[in-house]
């Protein structure tokens, strides 16, 4: 121990300039990322700032009713799109990535499979739109319906959703499982009443990501949903079912179809394209922050709190 | 196999793919007594710990030849399943691993993998077996709070709790003091010593005056192979192979 | 070995000590013997004096097993000796308090008219002294054998004694003026007995040393008249 020469530890010892320069490189690196980041956060107020004042300015009280004229139906519409989607895409995805983290063996399957999902997820929406189009509307000789759409939407997230899943399985400490099953409780048990429990805040994170896509799909929609809607809210109307709000196989136009529609079709539409943009912005904003907030309050009440 | 063994491992072999990794491993385990597994790392202390309640059918590659014998019955070859096998023999980790839950919850959990879903019979094991770990005061007035939010040591306790809830009749310990500070670490070593009367005790330390303590059989790893076992009081004062010595010395290598 | 450096040279060191002590005590019981032949008083004080430094090697002794217990925690072998040696050191230094006891006798026996000592008194002596004196090489060596040998020779202390016993009985019973004298040498002749014990003592735990057995092979003695006279 005492052989270690005090001449050596001076050598290694920097040089003043070397500490100086290091600091000043590590401010200026410093500085840098804050601008970087300070862009983003400029580039998203300005932006969304914009749609949003641009979108009501333009707007007219009869706009906001939930009738022919309005975009109430289209904004119920929009909402209730993603809700059916996310009743498919969530259990099925939490499913396949339950079976991706759990109960897939390491082999060829497992790894045809994940290059299946990796595709998927890389597919683009308006190809998914067609096959939803050919499969659920032609190849059935059915209309255009809310269903069609919000599998289409459900087929763009499932990826997601799976890989979502499969993730927070495998970042949860190993002595959860073990723990479980130390005590005689089966797989299946285990995945339930444990792990799944503690992946919740991330499958919750997964769920935002999936319906903040469904909320901004066009494509996939475009000929799957229809672009247009005609429903009545007196349930007295609901004997013609394709006016009932709540029947999945009626049309249904979303926001983003709106948007894109009014600019296609008429002069002076456009100012409802501008006020769909805006409600659109702020339903993904309102519903990130809700879902964030929610991600939150179970964390906490998990004991997580990083 | 003596009136009073809990476990006997007989001729036990156990591989993980080419490693051997037990050697002929003979051994009885009494009831209602401490017995310590002390040993340097990778001698295979762990890995015998593993085998009295199957946690390495979890490793790939793991083959195990011989006979464990619990109350007589094989437990590798009997009807015996894993899953009953593990609610008789508990078992207490290194690291303190409460589920993400509340504390409640926490010690209800085997329980209600047993099927027992009626509330008045769940907050009474859940006191029961609270109290019997001492931590019932403690904890009393905060069941509903996450356990996550509790110390190591506290942590670790629960966890003691939530095993002896289901009733198991032996408890094992892989290095249960490991992760914690000199008063939590006296603690559940007190508890252990309580816990003997009612439960068979397995312990697996790295720490010698912890085997010491409150063992009452100590038996000593070394590459696979149990080199000695005996009553502790003598393996200590005056152990008779000479590896077993040098190890709790300290003079190893 | 290696893993543990500071502590093995230590408990060498603790080892050294005792073994050092234990020479001390020996060269005490020389020195007693000769002053007793030679009733010189010069020699019987400086048994006394010297007393001081075994007491302060019995405190450093003992003060270094508390410090190596307290931090090393030894066990098995390690933990037999030091406990070994924190009870022979306190034997070995009730040996030598006797020795400064025989020489306050010596001291007054001198001041007195001379008499015959008993006659098996020497050999009492020379035997506790050859039991110390294979004592101090049994503990150098480990050698089991010759701490059994130490053990064994206290029965030939304890025959000594009973006849010097008689013969002092005799002596007074002669000479009725020289009972001062004679109760001085009767003294000497039971510290000589209680020597031995210690030395058994010491030699026992050597035994315990080597093979960690704890059978302290004191005097039979007790056993032995406790079963001859029945009450």
């Amino acid at each position: 121990m005492t052989e270690i020469k005090n001449e050596q530890t001076k050598d290694l010892t920097p040089s003043r300039g070397l500490i100086g320069r290091a600091k000043a490189v590590d401010r200026i690196w410093t500085v840098v990322f804050y601008l970087v980041a300070l862009f983003f956060l400029l580039l998203l107020f300005a932006f969304a700032g914009y749609v949003i004042i641009k979108g009501f300015a333009g707007a007219t009280p009869e706009m906001f009713r939930f009738d022919r004229n309005g975009i109430g139906n289209y904004f119920f519409n929009t909402i209730y799109l993603v809700f059916l989607s996310l009743l498919i895409s969530v259990p099925i995805g939490v499913m396949g990535g339950i079976y991706m983290a759990e109960y897939a063996k390491d082999n060829a399957f497992t790894k045809f499979l994940r290059i299946a999902i990796e595709t998927l997820s890389s597919l683009p929406s308006i190809v998914v739109g067609l096959f939803g189009y050919l499969i659920f509307l032609v190849a059935t000789h059915s209309q255009p319906s809310l269903l069609a759409g919000s599998i289409c939407v459900a087929i763009l997230s499932l990826p997601l959703m799976t890989t979502t899943t499969e993730d927070a399985l495998r970042s949860l400490p190993p002595s959860y499982k073990l723990g479980s099953l130390g005590m005689g409780a089966t797989l299946r048990q285990t995945i339930q009443s444990v792990l799944i429990p503690a992946c919740v805040p991330r499958i919750i994170t997964g769920v935002i990501l999936a319906a903040g896509r469904g909320f901004g799909e066009a494509a996939a929609l475009l000929y799957t949903s229809g672009s247009d809607t005609n429903i009545k809210w007196n349930p007295h109307a609901w004997i013609n079912p394709s006016l009932n709000p709540f029947n999945p196989l009626r049309r249904g136009g979303t926001l983003s179809l709106k948007t894109w529609s009014s600019f296609t079709a008429s002069v002076g539409a456009e100012d409802v394209a501008n006020l769909s943009a805006a409600i659109l912005m702020i339903l993904v904003l309102s519903f990130s922050l809700l879902a964030h907030y929610l991600e939150g309050r179970i964390r906490k009440k998990m004991g997580d709190t990083k | 196999m003596s009136e009073n063994s809990k476990f006997t491992a007989r001729n036990l072999n156990l591989y993980y793919g080419d490693f051997h990794a037990l050697k002929n491993i003979n051994f009885e385990i009494e009831a209602n007594k401490i017995t310590a597994l002390i040993g340097p790392s990778g001698c295979g202390k762990s890995t015998f710990l593993k085998t009295l309640n199957r946690m390495n059918d979890f490793v790939e590659g793991c083959k195990i030849e011989g006979d464990v014998l619990l109350d007589g019955k094989d437990i590798y070859k009997t009807d015996m399943s894993a899953i009953e096998l593990r609610q008789r023999v508990g078992m207490v980790f290194q690291q303190p691993n409460p589920f993400p839950k509340s504390i409640y919850e926490n010690v209800a959990y085997g329980p209600r993998i047993r099927g027992i879903k009626k509330k008045s019979e769940l907050d009474e094991i859940v006191e029961t077996s609270l109290r019997e770990v001492g931590i019932w005061d403690e904890f009393k007035d905060r069941l509903h709070k996450s356990a996550l939010g509790l110390s190591g040591g506290q942590q670790q306790r629960l966890c003691i709790a939530r095993t002896v809830a289901v009733h198991p009749e032996v408890v094992l310990m892989d290095e249960p003091t490991s992760a914690l500070d000199p008063i939590s670490t006296m603690k559940i070593e007190d508890l252990a010593v309580e816990m003997k009367k009612k439960y068979t005790i397995v312990i697996v330390t790295h720490n010698m005056q912890q085997a010491n303590r409150i063992s009452d059989t100590t038996a000593f790893f070394l590459l696979g192979e149990l080199i000695e076992t005996g009553a502790t009081k003598d393996l200590f004062l005056n152990p008779k192979n000479k590896k077993t010595e040098e190890y709790i010395t300290g003079r190893f290598g | 070995m290696g893993t543990r450096k500071g502590y093995d040279l230590e408990l060498k060191e603790i080892n050294d000590r005792v073994e050092t002590m234990g020479k001390q005590v020996l060269l005490a019981i020389d020195r007693t013997i000769i002053a007793l032949e030679k009733m010189d008083v010069v020699a019987a004080n400086a048994i006394m004096k010297n007393d001081a430094l075994i007491d302060a090697m019995e405190t450093d002794i003992e003060e270094r097993c508390i410090q190596i217990v307290v931090k090393q925690q030894p066990i098995a072998s390690d933990w037999r000796r030091l406990a070994s040696y924190m009870r022979m050191i306190s034997d070995l230094e009730r040996i030598a308090d006797n020795c400064s006891d025989i020489a306050i006798y010596i001291k007054k026996l001198a001041s007195l008219k001379t008499v015959t000592p008993p006659a098996h008194l020497g050999e009492a002596f020379s035997s506790m002294r050859q039991m110390v004196a294979d004592m101090v090489e049994a503990f150098h060596n480990e050698d089991l054998q010759l701490a059994e040998k130490v053990v064994k020779a206290d029965d030939i202390i304890d025959e000594l004694f009973e006849k010097n016993v008689q013969e002092i009985r005799d002596a007074i019973k002669a000479d009725t003026d020289a009972i001062e004298q004679y109760l001085d040498y009767l003294f000497i002749d039971k510290y000589v007995e209680r020597m031995a014990d210690h030395v058994t003592a010491v030699a026992s735990w050597i035994s315990f040393i080597t093979k960690g057995e704890l059978n302290i092979m004191f005097t039979d003695r007790y056993a032995r008249e406790s079963k001859d006279n029945p009450q």
